[in-house]
């Protein structure tokens, strides 16, 4: 059976005439037909408005039809979907064009969802040397508060890694918290980094006490590189993911590899967070395991197909972590928060040149997949973007320009960086010194302070200094978060 | 396609902001001041004593060449950008020096900045200017803070401003 909405996929309102359903049919059908149209894509999309049209058009299959959409979307009330676009229409261009759309996923209001889940959490720790002193110290308290926190019917457990893996408490439920205390305070530093151990391990434990019902969940947290084993990382990430278990990461200083570790993080749907100094793990670490707990979806995951011509240029997760997605279906969205900020997701789409006599253009058909823990659900959501053409845009709905004002700084160091790696030193300065202009526009002095310091670097060294780079990357990123969220300083 | 009116860059239409210097390619919507709802403007503002721990610690600007002060408050971040505007400008420093010749004398659209750390303590960085900042005669290396005196000249390309901090600053207040 087909995800799509036959009516969403045609155009027509479902309280379309069947005069209007035959219009909406042979528009579409004239510009996918395989004839006219021999891309792979649009081949697909003819089949499935052949199938739409073969319903809609016959008054008892529609009424059948209807129904079973009914049940649906009772079926999927669990989770409400809101598409905000940066302009009501596409203009009719002979040229091509940009558009942006703006998905949010929240919870629909219900009582049982105030309820949190059970937590299957896996702390995976870094003990190889670099972590000696305070920052195994901070970390061994902070890992010391989590586990206050922990409720009766709760998993915990606890790994060390360094080049090989310890098990240093066993998933268990109920666990002692002295006890628990005790063994994480005998962790002391040695040997290298391979995080590949750990997370074996972190896998492990979870799968113990694994239920797709509870929030499984690893937290990795580690201040190093690890070398040669990043493939089988992404392999037991991917495995991971298809069973619900989280993956978030958490680097410590200048010297962990954050492009790595949210390239792990978001295969689950997950997302790696940046902590400058040993002071702050404390608090961000909380803050982390929370977010955890809050979780009413821990993975969103968008499946869609292109209208003809259409390029996806970029995808971004705004809320509730904010980072780059991957531009391919299928991409994993990430969280859906019980509570409080939704899951916000911001697509840029290069619209091709629009068809003469053409009166709508789809831009992408699809669905959002995702598992609901308290519910012990899973609910698939029909998505897709479909506009009228030719008439006024209207004006920018302003939470597109917000979201874009930040998204664009972040993706302007983003750009430097490429053109840093491309040799192109010049052009990545120039670059650098127009973020550090926009972020003191926004008003964030201390940040463009430390851009405009790594541009002068750039220039008289030819790169960015390790710990500027993640300054820069991490400050753009946490710009993107609501107000309501806590900052640095 | 359609130009950036700050930097020139080709973009495609739709797209809502430069992907060259990020400035804005839209009609940006109004500052939320605007719309406050009347009830709310006319509340009191900030408490009285709010508002001296705000200001203490001053800092007026002398114009060395008109002898006209800028006094520096009325923003709670303890931070002013000094600089100049230009036309198509996205970008407007806190303190607008066009009225002093900056173009003329070098100052950078967005120049220097005075900063108050939490203990009171004025300083001055330079924002990577063309032309530079001068601290009592000598120049000062951009993006690293600078400790402010009484009585200090700060030349910013070749416009020169005295500092005064806290005490001379109470006719003009």
């Amino acid at each position: 059976m087909s995800v799509q909405d036959y009516y969403t996929l045609l155009g027509v309102s479902p309280e379309a005439t069947q005069e209007e359903i035959k219009r909406a049919y042979f528009a579409l059908a004239r510009r996918y037909h395989p004839d006219v149209n021999p891309s792979q894509n649009a081949n697909e999309i003819f089949l499935r408005i052949q199938e739409a049209y073969a319903v809609l058009s016959d008054p008892q299959k529609r009424l059948l039809y209807d129904q079973r959409l009914a049940e649906q979307a009772q079926h999927t009330a669990l989770l409400k979907i809101k598409t905000t676009l940066s302009q009501s229409h596409l203009a009719r261009l002979e040229e091509p064009q940009i558009l942006y759309a703006l998905l949010e996923i929240s919870p629909t209001h219900d009582k049982q969802n105030d309820k949190r889940p059970p937590l299957n959490v896996c702390l995976v720790l870094d003990r190889s040397t670099s972590m000696k002193g305070e920052r195994l110290n901070a970390l061994k308290r902070a890992a010391a508060l989590l586990v206050e926190e922990l409720r009766g019917d709760d998993v915990f457990s606890v790994v060390a890694f360094d080049d090989r893996a310890e098990v240093i408490v066993p998933a268990g439920r109920g666990l002692d918290k002295n006890l628990i205390l005790q063994k994480i305070n005998q962790i002391h530093p040695q040997g290298g980094t391979e995080i590949y151990r750990g997370l074996l391990e972190a896998y492990r434990q979870v799968g113990r006490f694994y239920n797709p019902n509870s929030l499984n969940s690893i937290i990795l947290l580690t201040d190093g590189h690890t070398y040669g084993d990043e493939q089988k990382c992404e392999r037991l990430a991917r495995q991971a993911a298809r069973q619900n278990i989280v993956i978030h990461g958490v680097g410590l200083g200048a010297k962990w590899n954050d492009a790595f570790m949210d390239k792990i993080a978001g295969i689950t749907g997950g997302a790696s967070m940046y902590i400058r100094s040993s002071q702050d793990i404390s608090r961000l670490l909380e803050e982390q395991f929370h977010k955890v707990g809050k979780l009413f979806a821990p993975k969103a995951e968008l499946l869609f197909s292109l209208g003809r011509g259409v390029k996806l240029q970029y995808a971004f997760r705004l809320t509730p972590e904010p980072m780059p997605l991957r531009m391919e279906s299928p991409t994993m969205l990430g969280g859906v928060p019980r509570e409080g900020t939704p899951l916000r997701v911001i697509f840029e789409f290069l619209i091709p040149p629009i068809p003469k006599n053409a009166e709508n253009f789809i831009v992408l058909t699809g669905a959002i997949n995702a598992h609901i823990p308290a519910a012990s659900k899973k609910v698939q959501i029909p998505w897709s973007i479909g506009l009228q053409i030719g008439k006024e845009a209207g004006p920018v709905p302003p939470e597109i320009a917000d979201a874009l004002t930040k998204i664009t700084m972040y993706r302007m160091q983003e750009q430097a960086k490429r053109e840093i790696a491309a040799g192109n030193i010049d052009k990545a300065t120039r670059r650098l010194e127009n973020l550090a202009t926009r972020l003191l526009q926004v008003g964030e002095p201390r940040l463009a302070a430390v851009v405009q310091e790594e541009a002068h670097r750039l220039k008289r060294s030819n790169s960015l200094s390790p710990e500027g780079e993640k300054e820069i990357k991490f400050g753009t990123r946490a710009l993107i978060l609501p107000a309501e969220f806590e900052r640095d300083e | 396609m359609k130009q950036c009116p700050v930097c020139g860059h080709m973009e495609y239409e739709g797209a809502l902001f430069c992907s060259e210097c990020g400035a804005p390619l839209f009609q940006q919507p109004p500052e939320p001041i605007g719309r406050r709802s009347p009830k709310e403007q006319t509340r009191p503002e900030v408490p009285a004593e709010e508002m001296s721990h705000l200001t203490s610690g001053k800092i007026v600007l002398v114009v060395e060449e008109t002898g006209d002060k800028i006094i520096l408050n009325g923003t709670s971040r303890g931070e002013w950008i000094l600089g100049r505007t230009a036309p198509g400008q996205a970008i407007v420093p806190d303190i607008d020096l066009t009225p002093y010749e900056a173009y003329d004398n070098g100052v950078s659209r967005l120049h220097a900045a005075i900063r108050i750390s939490e203990d009171g303590q004025a300083t001055i960085t330079d924002l990577g200017s063309s032309n530079g900042t001068r601290l009592n005669g000598l120049k000062i290396p951009p993006n690293i803070p600078q400790p402010l005196s009484e009585g200090d000249m700060v030349l910013l390309g070749k416009l020169a401003l005295r500092v005064q901090l806290n005490s001379h600053s109470e006719d003009s207040a």
